[in-house]
């Protein structure tokens, strides 16, 4: 397997950022390697799929190669890749005809019938979560975002985000009691 | 963070295990990047090379065209009687004059208002 040269490996990030933006394929590749896990377990967490999780990192580190002239600041890196993770996201989710503009009603955030001591996993119950609200509570808790910078990453109202944090958050509690409890 | 998370959600999101990183996973990235740059060259090339048999082939239309938009672009934009006025504005009296200041000002609005 090809190593980025040492220097690459054990140079600041926004250096790193500067050489890839400068065209530099090893700082490219070195960038890739650094934030690798960030992104594909940012992924993992949206989708609950591993597969699609790594296909979809691949698109946001291409995308990254190709736009990381456009970056004036290499010290903001890290939210600019979170940004287009992100949109990569949203995208992927518009073509899967899932509408981002409509309210989530409460019966969409219903527990289904849980079999009583039925453990679930965390990904599991995400899962349930319709698709704009898991989005809204993974940048909460796996990202700990705030909620004015998940509005601003996700075009969504401040307000709205605020409601599918709360409303989320009380359905996976719900949905992982029998977890909690049986761990 | 958000002040609004609730501690034992956060406490499980925590424990979450973090994903590995693999050499596997950079590989596939740099040879897809790759590709893509290969991709890119050849349609580059493709391109050109069909530029260069439309010039060979059709009598040198693009040769043609782009010496008829040059003089176009020489045109000058205002008549001016005194001799003085027309020398002064000569460097930006024409159509390529003018869509060079429409186009500096566009990039001007445009780093004032997207920093």
């Amino acid at each position: 397997m090809r190593e980025s040269p040492s220097h690459y490996r054990e140079g600041p990030e926004p250096l790193v950022v500067s050489l890839a933006a400068r065209g530099d394929r090893h700082a490219f590749e070195e960038l890739v390697r650094r934030r690798q896990g960030w992104i594909r377990g940012l992924f993992r967490r949206f989708s609950g799929d591993t597969t699609l999780a790594d296909d979809l990192s691949q698109r946001v580190f291409l995308k990254m190669w190709r736009r990381i002239r456009s970056l004036k600041d290499p010290t903001k890196f890290a939210g600019w890749l979170k940004r287009i993770a992100v949109n990569e996201w949203i995208d992927y989710q518009r073509k899967q005809s899932v509408r981002w503009d409509v309210a989530v009603e409460d019966d969409e955030l219903m527990a289904p019938a849980a079999t009583p001591g039925t453990a679930i996993d965390l990904d599991q119950a995400l899962a349930e979560l319709p698709a704009v609200v898991r989005v809204c509570i993974v940048l909460a808790y796996h990202e700990r975002m705030t909620h004015p910078e998940i509005a601003a990453s996700t075009g969504l109202p401040s307000g709205t985000v605020k409601s599918h944090i709360r409303r989320g958050s009380a359905r996976l509690r719900e949905r992982l009691i029998d977890y909690g409890d049986s761990q | 963070m958000s002040d609004h998370n609730d501690p034992d959600l956060q406490a499980l999101f925590d424990q979450q295990p973090v994903v590995q990183n693999s050499e596997a996973f950079v590989a596939d990235v740099m040879a897809a990047a790759g590709r893509r740059r290969m991709h890119w060259l050849a349609w580059r090339a493709a391109i050109v090379a069909g530029l260069i048999l439309l010039e060979l082939v059709f009598e040198s239309p693009i040769s043609h065209s782009l010496g008829v938009l040059g003089s176009a672009m020489k045109t000058p934009v205002i008549s001016l009687q005194a001799e003085w006025a027309a020398l002064l504005i000569e460097p930006i009296n024409s159509v390529a004059g003018v869509l060079g200041l429409v186009l500096l000002g566009v990039h001007v609005l445009l780093r004032r208002y997207t920093r």
